[in-house]
């Protein structure tokens, strides 16, 4: 009895590392994307949006005749925001079938996964993590960003404020998470607050949950800032920290990047964000646009609720963003009859240049150094009906 | 400079004062039945999203849904008290914790999936006016919030100290075998205590909620809960109030003058030399062990 | 209660060739599991053994010295900031494997200061102060840690044979795993290990009996800590990367829920353990591939199902036996030795 008790204990991990392949090894013409993503853990919030956009993107794709003929397929990976767990499904993936593409959902992940990837698998790479140092000449040989860094969205906020300020010297207030991707822009920011001549009279970084943010409200007002520009957040924590610098008496412009101003999230704090401005890398009003990319979100948006808002989320955008850039990109390699592999993949991706994405971005678009240097500056009219989108100004350019 | 402390102190003691609310749950079920629960933090967000369900999905008002999300939130902790921590007493401590943080996990996750995984805003309950105390400005959910705290807080000091049922679980607490002899109902007595832990998970969850957004994450802050609870000393519901207000005034501070990095380590490091110092932290009472 | 004593010696005894028999039977199969398993089995053998000596570790210090520890994560860590840093540096890998080990005892002997003074919850807690100061430190020290960036860790080599591939990594990985497992089970044998028991079951009688409490205390933290920084280093040399989001709170639950569900004090119950932490997400994933036929477009609520699964399975098996999956085993071993 020893023996099937023996058997017991093996057959269970047996049975699990050699768990049967899924269904994608089968259809080998396909495209296969991966997309790594927060599906569980405190970051699913955006990760759960995330892939509607990407499964909403690829089944427009594909109705669009998929990449040169071939269809591209999404395979959905949960990395719970943790390194060994990404990679682990990342390499689950790759032994399961051809891997066209993945997609990195944290700064670490893609650290973790760059070098292995340089050296062996040698695939095209993507990221949701905006980071200011994933180049080339990084280490990050195919990497590439469907949208600015959190630089670049930085410079086109400190542009904003330069404009909105004309020649007063500006006090601006930098509130950001303590968090990898909360800190990463913040020396490029220092540095070009200084070059613009701004009066920077606060920097303060905060934790990425709190019960309290009581006193980044006294910060702010002691601080009196003109200008407050909010970076590093997912849902939490900033909306409160800007409800109550209001009831402080705190007026100065409130400004916030890419993830922490998801309109739903703007919306959350009520009248008090009204004339809130946040930039982000892409189109979000969707209602009223005639471009045909956003005429499609519009219909999926429709379908799932005929009362929706009228715009789209951050994550939700960001999954149109990749695959529209993966259609074309696959769709060139394929047409020049290139090998779909990194290298060539990335030299493609280099190549955009004043690519039409029917709407998704707020211009044509070109890579650059990897990313996509531009991005939109949105007016936030919030009342306690809910969230107006007004496009102050559409593809900046970030410096 | 001396205005900023004071005023950050008077926050502190209001945001302290949520801490509290927090830990007395904690405190209580420890001191019934000796069981550190690790789902607490749980509880409070499922306690909000009971409050979330009826305010916001079904558009009952607050006098209506705020009853309901309590009763809703008793039942759920006196579930977990029977079914799933009962059947396991007398075991070590260290299975009963594993239990609690499976208990924990399972509330997450059903609550992401009944609720969702976005983070949503419970409406606004208490005034946000803010309350001047002299040349102090007190943002109005911390203050009201830390009135209201302070009303449950004395309603059951007030019956733990002169109702049967709080001499009975006093009584437990002191030692259980002699209160079951003297005819006390200690298995009733560990319902109720979990029962009353859950409203104040409720409270407390709901002005976290109010704070931080709801999400099914939101039981991620018990861990500052948790370093007040130890730095009472786990066995001292009037310690809480104390060392919630310590707590809560040093976080303030430290996110004031020193930024978010801080707040997440200092609790704990005070705690560990309280400890050291003081290893029943710093209200508990000494345990007398025996061969 | 004669007849108690002699079913508890069989049970022992039976349990000690069923524990042998198991980490015979894995052994054999982890030798061929390179060859015979794909790029993503081959990673998951390794992530597994990694787990597996963090685990082992922690077992010597909760399920063995009974001293309760949420911080075992920091001690991981520590062993896998001191590898990377060396082999940064140029170090041999046997240099940088030591010093890890070295580094993470010492750390856990720091750390395990309070458990002198404090015990069970309390003594848990204070270990968070253990896990949030090594998270501090580790980000803010910039110019040693590379702050949230982390350090890249180069690809090690012995006697010119280069770790360059998961299948070679894994044959580094699993001496240390498999030594890992031997030198824990003697432990028991020894002197040291039994004063460790002494501590669990009750430490004041332990000192009445002569056994110095402070110096074993300690000794099980730093112990403990040790297998911890050994687990670090390799996965440093396994990831390639090192940073502070790797070694938080959630980490050390993970570990600790190893321990228990696995089974405390029991090396077969370390690795039960392990295996069912770093697999049960995948083993779910496969549940409900089976359950959906369209998995695709449930596979956000499918995540947030998995994690109430997950609670509701440790849940269960603390139940149906508190020992954990060795508890389980060994039930279900009996119920067909008495049918046979």
């Amino acid at each position: 009895m020893t023996t099937i008790t023996r058997r017991g204990a093996l057959a269970l991990p047996m049975a699990l590392a050699l768990a049967p392949r899924l269904s994608w090894a089968a259809d080998g013409d396909t495209i296969n994307l991966a997309m790594l993503a927060p599906l569980t853990g405190p970051y699913a919030f955006t990760g759960q949006r995330e892939i509607i956009g990407w499964q909403d993107a690829v089944d427009y794709a594909n109705a669009q005749g998929g990449a040169h003929g071939r269809k591209l397929k999404l395979i959905a990976l949960d990395s719970e925001y943790k390194v060994d767990v990404g990679v682990a499904q990342w390499k689950k993936a790759i032994a399961e079938g051809p891997v066209h593409f993945a997609k990195a959902d944290s700064i670490p992940l893609a650290r973790a996964m760059a070098p292995e990837n340089a050296d062996r698998y040698k695939m095209l790479l993507g990221t949701t993590a905006n980071g200011s140092h994933l180049t080339a000449k990084d280490g990050f040989s195919y990497f590439f960003i469907p949208a600015a860094t959190y630089s670049g969205l930085m410079s086109i906020a400190f542009g904003q404020i330069k404009k909105m300020a004309g020649n007063a010297k500006p006090k601006v207030a930098l509130v950001h998470s303590n968090i990898e991707f909360g800190r990463d822009p913040i020396p490029f920011a220092k540095e070009r607050a200084k070059d613009l001549g701004f009066d920077l009279v606060l920097e303060d970084e905060t934790a990425m949950t709190g019960v309290d943010v009581t006193a980044s409200a006294v910060k702010l007002r002691n601080a009196k800032p003109d200008f407050i520009v909010f970076h590093g957040y997912a849902g939490n924590v900033w909306p409160d920290i800007l409800r109550l610098s209001r009831d402080y008496g705190v007026t100065g412009q409130a400004m916030g990047t890419i993830w922490s101003v998801d309109p739903d999230t703007v919306k959350g704090i009520g009248p008090a964000a009204d004339g809130f401005i946040g930039i982000v890398p892409h189109t979000l009003q969707i209602k009223g646009s005639d471009a045909p990319a956003i005429k499609a979100i519009d219909g999926y948006m429709t379908r799932r609720d005929p009362k929706y808002p009228g715009y789209a989320g951050i994550g939700y955008m960001s999954g149109w963003a990749f695959v529209v850039l993966l259609r074309e990109i696959f769709s060139r390699a394929l047409a020049a009859g290139k090998p779909l592999d990194g290298p060539s993949l990335i030299e493609v991706a280099a190549g955009l240049k004043d690519f039409d994405t029917g709407g998704v971005f707020g211009k044509p678009v070109t890579m650059v150094d990897q990313n996509i240097p531009f991005g939109t500056v949105y007016r936030y009219g919030v009342t306690s009906a809910g969230v107006k989108l007004t496009p102050i100004a559409e593809g900046v350019q970030a410096s | 400079m001396i205005s900023t402390i004071v005023e950050l102190s008077l926050v502190g003691i209001a945001s302290g004062s949520i801490y509290a609310l927090g830990a007395m749950g904690f405190v209580l079920i420890y001191k019934a039945s000796g069981v550190f629960n690790f789902a607490m933090g749980e509880m409070m967000m499922i306690g909000a999203y009971f409050l979330y369900t009826g305010m916001v999905i079904f558009g009952l008002p607050l006098a209506a849904a705020l009853p309901l999300a309590l009763i809703a939130s008793a039942a759920t902790a006196a579930g977990i008290e029977r079914f799933l921590l009962r059947p396991l007493l007398g075991q070590p401590h260290e299975v009963l914790i594993k239990v609690l943080f499976g208990t924990g996990a399972m509330l997450r996750g059903l609550a992401g999936l009944v609720w969702g995984q976005d983070i949503v805003r419970l409406p606004e309950i208490l005034p946000r006016k803010p309350v001047f105390l002299g040349p102090f400005l007190i943002p109005g959910t911390l203050a009201w919030g830390m009135l209201a705290m302070f009303v449950v807080f004395g309603g059951f000091m007030l019956y733990y100290r002169f109702s049967r049922t709080g001499v009975a679980i006093r009584a437990t607490a002191e030692d259980q075998s002699t209160a079951e002899a003297m005819g006390i109902d200690i298995r009733g007595i560990f319902s109720f205590t979990w029962i009353v832990a859950g409203i104040l998970a409720t409270a407390a969850g709901i002005v976290g909620a109010s704070v931080n957004g709801l999400s099914p994450y939101l039981g991620n802050f018990a861990l500052e809960v948790i370093a007040v609870v130890l730095l009472a000393g786990l066995t001292s519901i009037g310690g809480t109030m104390v060392a919630g207000i310590i707590v809560g005034v040093m976080l303030t501070l430290l996110g004031y003058f020193l930024g978010g990095a801080w707040q997440q380590f200092m609790p704990y490091l005070l705690v560990l030399l309280v400890m050291l110092v003081r290893p029943r932290g710093l209200y508990g009472t000494k345990l007398v062990e025996r061969l | 209660m004669a007849t108690m004593a002699a079913a508890t010696m069989r049970t022992a005894g039976r349990a000690t060739v069923l524990r042998w028999a198991a980490i015979v039977g894995l052994a054999a199969l982890a030798l061929a599991l390179p060859a015979i398993g794909n790029g993503y089995v081959t990673y998951m053998a390794c992530l597994i053994l990694i787990n597996v000596i963090a685990t082992i570790g922690l077992n010597v210090t909760v399920g063995y010295a009974g001293l309760l520890s949420i911080g075992h994560a920091a001690f991981v860590g520590m062993g896998a900031y001191v590898s990377a840093l060396l082999l940064i540096a140029g170090a041999p890998l046997p240099v940088a494997l030591v010093a890890a080990a070295v580094a993470a005892f010492l750390f856990g002997i720091v750390f395990g200061l309070p458990a002198i003074r404090i015990k069970g919850v309390h003594l848990a807690i204070s270990t968070l102060a253990a896990q949030f100061t090594f998270y501090f430190v580790a980000q803010r020290w910039t110019a040693v840690t590379h702050g949230d960036n982390g350090l890249q860790t180069p690809q090690v080599s012995l006697f010119g044979f280069s770790f360059d591939s998961d299948a070679r990594l894994y044959f580094l990985i699993l001496p240390f795993a498999v030594a890992s497992c031997l030198t824990a089970a003697n432990l028991f044998r020894t002197r040291v290990g039994r004063a460790f028991i002494a501590l669990r079951e009750r430490d004041y009688a332990a000192e009445v009996l002569g056994v110095n409490v402070v110096y074993y205390k300690l000794l099980a933290f730093a112990v403990g800590a040790t297998y911890a920084g050994i687990a670090g280093a390799l996965l440093s040399i396994f990831l390639r990367l090192v940073n502070p989001d790797q070694f938080v709170v959630s980490v050390s639950i993970f570990y600790l829920t190893a321990v228990l569900v696995g089974g405390r004090g029991s090396i077969l119950g370390s690795i039960l353990g392990a295996l069912f932490m770093t697999l049960l997400p995948e083993f779910m994933r496969v549940v409900a591939s089976g359950l959906i036929a369209d998995t695709s477009r449930y596979v956000g609520q499918l995540a947030t199902f998995r994690e109430f699964l997950f609670g509701a399975l440790i849940v269960l098996f603390l139940h149906l036996d508190p020992r954990g999956l060795v508890g389980l085993i060994e039930k279900f071993g009996g119920r067909i030795e008495f049918r046979g």
